[in-house]
């Protein structure tokens, strides 16, 4: 199954955020780079359906009807109120799974996010990194055939991180995922393709060896990994080789 | 499916606290109001009926709140069980929350109100059921739940609770101020309806329909509103035609209804049971046929008291008989008695026969000194007072109830004029 963009244009009010993108993501983990402000979250909105585009078009999976989509937004909220097992059966039975399945098919994404323990619990008492994998639970509950991440590592520390990025691994086994983030590190590691989005327009598309070829002449140094060198040049110079 | 399965079904994902504590709040506010009524020994059923849509003043304010708290909770911005194309975002959602809030709040308002018909029912309800009247209320109270949620998911900021509560009070407080000029959209009557009378036919029947159609358009702007936030946006002016087109039947009836004053009650035209005695003729509501001898057994003591027929009264008439214009051959010497449901019978017959109110109405003379027309004022409350009580009190404290009567015989025109000279004063008599 593949994403077919096709000349995407949107914006909000007057100004022009995505300007013509045409890309086609591939199966497996496709990570979506951009400094802030480079319309990654627009793109991915576009993608799932949240935004309307002025131009273009999304085609899922050539078209076909009933692709699930399950998307973790950047920053989402949960009823601090509600016990964690309820929210994730709640999110399964809104996107159509019956109601007497939702709670085991919750039980078991909260076990795929190791959460189990806190499957009873009010959300409230999550901690970041135990929210951040409530929201993938959440996104993979009603087993989509696409996964859209936002920035899913932001704001996490070290551990919660590579916990988050197994779990995505994980994921993308048996489905289409996107992951967006400016963190090169995350790309690096779980990434085969990997798109870069500057002012709005996709300025490179291919593997991360191809990106990290782009920098292969610039001299390592210790604040430079060779994802990091070709991503600045890529930025700066708008140089892809 | 065990019942403690039903209940934990009914208040997912949210938590029991979601529905029972609203719930507990309606069960406790329309019981404390009711619950007066309970005892009444001739309890109405124009009125048991009537409480259906009258309990609705702070029952709708609690239900139309928790409803918009409830949605607020779940549609809230970001909320991440909101995936993109979820199947049941819109419409599925918005009829599964609001059959479990309307199952429990407006359940709650049922069971709170089902003592006041069952005592209505024990103790013999004046009159019948007015079922119209019932399901306006109930519908009404659909009305306010649908309201509430449709507000929380178009803004589902909390924000919107204290507004949705200020709201509906609000509209209670112009349904009361204005008088019964917003009945036909302020489901809480200015009056209730008493014996002899029933909800206007046209009222209810408008009503019914003004509610059915706000529940229809609040639930079609919910379920429109939610399934915005999963096809993409739309513009501004768009969102604004779609809210006006939705609001147009709901708003069209109410303006319409607000221009001509509403006709709240009907009068039945039942024949009067009468009875005599001591030459004074008593007369009640046909409805009322069971509570005849005791408006004699209110009213004859008074009359025996007086010691004659008293020439300024000739009968008593049940308050539910004068709803129609009464000849006016009928009317001199006709006094009202007010037979109330809770017992309670009220008259004015011992005042109007002691002069009470002839001596408030009239003009003195010139000449007359301000202490002479305070001392008729004041023998008149006081045989108001001992025809009342069987006992002579303040001017007539001195004098044995034989000489009270005499007395009253001697001077019944005057006192029916209050034209008492200080010579005809009883205190003239024990000086």
């Amino acid at each position: 199954m593949d994403i077919n963009i096709n000349g995407i244009t949107a914006a909000y009010g007057r100004r022009r955020v995505l300007n013509g993108i045409d890309w086609t993501v591939r199966p497996g983990v496709t990570g979506l780079l951009g400094p802030n402000g480079s319309g990654k979250t627009t793109l991915l909105g576009v993608i799932v359906g949240l935004m309307c585009p002025s131009e273009g078009s999304v085609t899922v999976g050539g078209g076909s009807t009933g692709v699930r989509f399950g998307f973790v937004p950047q920053r989402f909220s949960v009823a601090g109120c509600i016990r964690l097992v309820d929210a994730i059966s709640y999110t399964a039975w809104i996107n159509g799974m019956a109601r007497g399945d939702s709670e085991s098919a919750a039980r078991r994404a909260l076990a795929g996010v190791d959460l189990t323990s806190q499957a009873d619990a009010k959300v409230k008492t999550l901690s970041g990194g135990q929210r951040q994998r409530a929201g993938i639970a959440a996104g993979l509950v009603h087993e989509p055939d696409v996964l859209i991440l936002d920035e899913p590592t932001a704001g996490l520390d070290a551990e919660q991180r590579w916990r988050v990025r197994d779990l995505i691994a994980e994921a993308a086994r048996s489905r289409l995922v996107v992951v967006s983030t400016h963190l090169l590190d995350d790309v690096s590691y779980l990434c085969e393709r990997v798109g870069v989005l500057a002012s709005g327009q996709l300025v490179f598309d291919g593997t991360v060896a191809e990106l990290e070829a782009i920098g292969e002449d610039v001299p390592a140094d210790a604040r430079h990994s060779p994802i990091e060198a070709s991503y600045e040049r890529l930025l700066t110079t708008g140089d892809t080789r | 499916m065990t019942l403690l399965q039903r209940l934990r079904e009914s208040w997912w994902p949210l938590g029991p606290a979601s529905v029972v504590v609203p719930a507990a709040a309606v069960v406790v506010v329309v019981l404390s109001r009711t619950w007066p009524m309970l005892d009444w020994p001739y309890p109405l059923w124009a009125q048991s009926s009537a409480q259906f849509h009258q309990q609705f003043a702070w029952a709708g304010l609690i239900a139309g709140s928790s409803a918009c708290w409830y949605a607020t909770v779940l549609h809230a911005k970001g909320r991440i069980w909101t995936q993109p194309e979820a199947p049941r975002a819109d419409m599925p959602v918005v009829t599964r929350h609001l059959t479990v809030l309307v199952g429990w709040l407006v359940g709650a308002y049922l069971v709170a109100l089902s003592p006041l018909v069952v005592s209505t029912v024990f103790t013999g309800g004046i009159g019948a059921p007015d079922p119209l009247a019932m399901l306006s209320g109930v519908l009404a109270m659909v009305a306010a739940v649908a309201i509430g949620y449709s507000l929380g998911a178009v803004v589902p900021s909390v924000v919107m609770v204290p507004i949705v509560a200020v709201g509906f009070y609000g509209l209670l407080v112009a349904g009361v101020a204005a008088g019964d000029h917003f009945a036909t959209v302020v489901p809480v009557l200015d009056a209730e309806p008493e014996v002899g009378q029933r909800e206007s036919l046209p009222l209810l029947v408008f009503r019914i329909v003004l509610f059915v159609a706000i529940t229809a358009t609040a639930v079609s702007l919910a379920g429109k509103s939610l399934s915005r936030k999963t096809t993409g946006a739309t513009q501004p002016w768009r969102k604004i035609a779609d809210t006006a087109i939705h609001l147009a039947i709901p708003g069209i009836l109410i303006i319409a209804s607000l221009t001509r004053q509403p006709v709240l009650f009907t009068a039945d035209d039942q024949p009067a049971a009468c009875t005599e005695r001591r030459e004074i003729r008593y007369c009640v509501h046909a409805d009322n046929q069971s509570r005849l001898a005791e408006l004699v057994r209110d009213v004859d003591p008074v009359i025996a008291r007086f010691g004659t027929k008293p020439a300024n009264l000739n009968q008593v008439w049940d308050q539910a008989l004068t709803r129609h214009p009464i000849d006016a051959d009928l009317a001199p010497g006709l006094e009202i008695a007010w037979l109330n449901p809770d017992g309670t019978i009220q008259t004015q017959v011992a005042a109007v026969i002691a002069g009470v109110y002839a001596c408030a109405s009239a003009t003195s003379a010139a000449q007359e000194r301000q202490s002479d027309i305070e001392r008729r004022t004041q023998v008149a409350a006081d045989i108001s007072n001992y025809l009342s009580t069987g006992t002579p009190s303040g001017t007539l404290a001195t004098m044995p109830v034989t000489d009270v009567r005499q007395w009253i015989i001697q001077h019944q025109e005057q006192l029916h004029t209050c034209t008492l000279t200080p010579d005809q004063l009883p205190m003239a008599r024990t000086r």
